[in-house]
C-alpha cells in the first residue's frame, strides 16, 4: 500500500507536462484578458503629455484640486461605509460563526441578494427615498415627519447603499476569525463574572483582531471600486473616481488621463486585497490544518 | 436560576431582533423592486393607487432581445468558465509543484481588481483587436471576472473527492477519458454545477465590465436598464423589467441553494 502510494507520488512530482498542459489554457486566458489589459493601463499612464516616459501623468493627479477632491471624496464615503459595515457586521459575524439554526442559514443566503447587482441596490435605494416614495409615504402616514424628506442624493443614502452592498466582504473575514476562537474562553470569563460588553473589550475583539483587520481590508477594497452605485445615487458635488474614469472615455478618449485614474484605483483595491491575502489569508490556512 | 434563564431569553429576543431587521431590510430591497412592478399609474408613487399586471405588457419590446443576450452572454461565459477551470483545478488538487502558490493567488486576482479598471483595460485591448461589441469579446470579459467563482467550488470539489476511486477505476482497467467521464465528473458534477449557475448568475447581471464594451449590436439587458433610466427615470414598465431580471436571478439562486446546498456557497467570496 504505502508502496503503491509513494510511487505515485514521485511518477506525479516527474511528469511536469501534466501539470502544465491542463493549466496553460487557464493561464493563457488570464495572460490576454487580465494580466495585458493591467500591463497596458499602466504604460498609458506613464506616457506623458510631452512623449516621454515618467510619473508625471501621476504627479499632475495629485496636484489637480478637482481630482485630489475627488479621491478624498472617494476614500471617504468608501471609509464611512467601511466603519458602518463593520457596526453592523460584527454581531452577524458572531451569530453566524457559533449557532447553526435555520436564522443563521437564513442570514447567510440573505447576504448573498446583494452581492450579484449593485445596480439593483441602487434601483431599490431610489425606489426607496423618492419624494412620494416608500420610506416617504410610511413616514408621512404615522405623521413622523409632515413633508416628505429629501434623502435620494445625499452622502447618509450613497454610504448606507455602499454598506448594504459591502456586508458580505466584511462578515466573511470576521466570521472565519470569530470561529478559530475556543468558546471556552468566552464561557470561562462570563463564569468569572465577566459582563457581556466586558467579553467583546477583553477577549472578542482582540483575540479576533485579525478578522477585524481582514475585513476591513477586503470591505474597504471593495468599496472604493464600486461603480454602478454611485453612477446612479451620486450626485453633484459627490465625484467618484470610478465615474470619471467613467465618463472621461464617452466623448473622446484622453487615455494618459483615464489610465492614470484607472491605475491609482488598481494599486488601492488590489494593493489592499493582496494585503489580506498575504495578513490574513495564511493565518486562517493553518489554522485549519491545525485542527 | 430564573434570572440566568430570563436574560438568555432576552438575548435571545434581542438576536432575533437584530438578525430579524436585518434579513428584512435585505430582502424589502428586493421585495420593493417586485412591488413596484405590479402598481398601477404612470409615475412610481406609494401607495399606489391600484395593482395591475398591465406593467409587464407595457414594457418596451427592446428589452426581451436585451434579455436574451444576458441569458446568452451568462452561460456563454459560465460555459468557457467550466472548460477552462476543470483541468486547472484538477492539477491544483492533485499535484505538489513550484509556483502553486503563486498560480493559486493569480486564479482569484480577478476579485482583487477593480472592474473599471479591468474595463478600461480591455477596452484598450478591445479597440485593437477590433473585439468592441463583439459576442466572443463580452463572453470573454465575463468570463474572467466570473472565473474565481467558478474556481473556488470545483477545487473544493476536487479537494473533497477521493483520489484512490480515480486509481481504483486506472487498476481495473479504464481508460483515462473513461475515469474523467465515468468516475471524476460524476463526483464533482454538484461543484462544477454551483459553478456554473454563481457564474451565470453573476455574468447575467454584470454591468460594470459591459458597459464599456458593449455596442448596439450586443446589449445587454443590465445596460438597456439604466439607459431606459437614465432617459425616462424610473417608471412602472422599468420596475416590471427589474422584476423580470430578479426573477431569473433569484430562480438560479434557488436552485443554488436549495439543490445543490449551501456547501459551495461558503468560500463564495474571499
Amino acid at each position: 500500500m504505502v508502496d503503491g502510494a509513494e510511487r505515485s507520488i514521485t511518477r506525479r512530482r516527474s511528469a511536469w507536462p501534466s501539470v502544465a498542459l491542463p493549466l496553460a489554457p487557464a493561464l493563457l486566458f488570464y495572460l490576454v484578458f487580465l494580466v495585458y489589459p493591467i500591463v497596458v493601463l499602466g504604460l498609458y499612464s506613464l506616457q506623458e503629455r510631452g512623449g516621454g516616459i515618467g510619473l508625471g501623468n501621476y504627479l499632475q493627479f495629485f496636484r489637480n484640486v478637482g481630482l485630489r477632491r475627488t479621491l478624498t471624496n472617494t476614500l471617504t464615503i468608501a471609509a464611512a461605509a467601511t466603519l458602518l459595515d463593520l457596526i453592523l457586521g460584527y454581531p452577524v459575524a458572531y451569530y453566524l460563526a457559533r449557532r447553526r439554526t435555520w436564522l443563521a442559514d437564513l442570514v447567510q443566503v440573505s447576504l448573498l441578494i446583494p452581492l450579484y447587482g449593485g445596480l439593483y441596490v441602487a434601483f431599490a435605494f431610489m425606489l426607496m427615498l423618492l419624494p412620494n416614495g416608500f420610506l416617504n409615504s410610511v413616514l408621512t402616514f404615522f405623521h413622523v415627519v409632515e413633508k416628505p424628506l429629501s434623502l435620494l442624493y445625499t452622502y447618509p443614502t450613497l454610504i448606507a447603499a455602499f454598506g448594504v452592498y459591502g456586508l458580505p466582504f466584511m462578515v466573511y473575514p470576521l466570521r472565519a476569525a470569530i470561529q478559530s476562537i475556543d468558546p471556552a474562553v468566552e464561557e470561562a470569563a462570563r463564569t468569572l463574572g465577566a459582563s457581556g460588553w466586558q467579553v467583546l473589550r477583553r477577549i472578542l475583539l482582540p483575540m479576533s483582531s485579525v478578522g477585524v483587520v481582514g475585513g476591513v481590508l477586503l470591505n474597504f477594497g471593495w468599496n472604493v471600486a464600486i461603480f454602478s452605485i454611485p453612477l446612479v445615487l451620486s450626485f453633484k458635488g459627490a465625484p467618484f473616481l470610478s465615474i470619471d474614469i467613467y465618463f472621461s472615455t464617452r466623448y473622446g478618449i484622453r487615455w494618459s488621463y483615464a489610465a492614470t485614474l484607472s491605475a491609482v484605483l488598481f494599486l488601492i483595491t488590489f494593493g489592499l486585497s493582496y494585503l489580506y491575502l498575504v495578513l490574513v489569508k495564511p493565518t486562517r490556512t493553518v489554522r485549519a490544518e491545525g485542527e | 436560576m430564573p434570572s440566568v434563564r430570563r436574560s438568555r431569553l432576552v438575548g435571545r429576543a434581542l438576536w432575533g431582533i437584530y438578525l430579524g431587521a436585518l434579513v428584512a431590510g435585505l430582502w424589502l430591497i428586493f421585495l420593493l423592486l417586485f412591488a413596484h412592478s405590479f402598481f398601477e399609474g404612470v409615475t412610481l408613487e406609494f401607495p399606489p393607487r391600484g395593482l395591475t399586471l398591465e406593467n409587464y405588457f407595457q414594457i418596451s419590446s427592446a428589452f426581451f432581445p436585451a434579455l436574451r443576450v444576458s441569458l446568452v452572454l451568462g452561460l456563454c461565459a459560465g460555459l468557457l468558465n467550466v472548460l477552462l477551470a476543470i483541468p486547472a483545478a484538477y492539477v491544483l488538487s492533485r499535484f505538489e509543484f513550484p509556483g502553486k502558490d503563486f498560480i493559486n493567488t493569480v486564479l482569484v486576482a480577478p476579485n482583487m481588481v477593480p472592474a473599471v479598471s479591468l474595463a478600461l483595460g480591455l477596452l484598450a485591448l478591445y479597440a485593437w483587436l477590433g473585439a468592441i461589441d463583439t459576442f466572443w469579446g463580452l463572453v470573454s470579459a465575463l468570463g474572467i471576472i466570473t472565473m474565481p467563482y467558478m474556481l473556488r467550488p470545483v477545487l473544493s470539489a476536487f479537494n473533497e473527492m477521493d483520489p484512490s476511486l480515480e486509481e481504483a477505476a486506472r487498476t481495473l482497467g479504464a481508460g483515462r477519458w473513461r475515469v474523467f467521464l465515468m468516475v471524476t465528473l460524476p463526483l464533482i458534477g454538484p461543484g462544477v454545477l454551483a459553478g456554473l449557475l454563481l457564474s451565470f448568475i453573476i455574468g447575467f447581471n454584470e454591468f460594470t465590465v459591459i458597459i464599456f464594451l458593449y455596442g448596439p449590436k450586443n446589449l445587454p439587458a443590465s445596460v438597456w436598464l439604466w439607459n431606459m433610466l437614465f432617459m425616462y427615470g424610473i417608471t412602472p414598465q422599468f420596475a416590471a423589467a427589474v422584476a423580470i431580471m430578479q426573477l431569473v436571478s433569484f430562480a438560479v439562486l434557488f436552485v443554488l441553494v436549495g439543490v445543490i446546498g449551501r456547501r459551495y456557497l461558503q468560500g463564495a467570496v474571499f
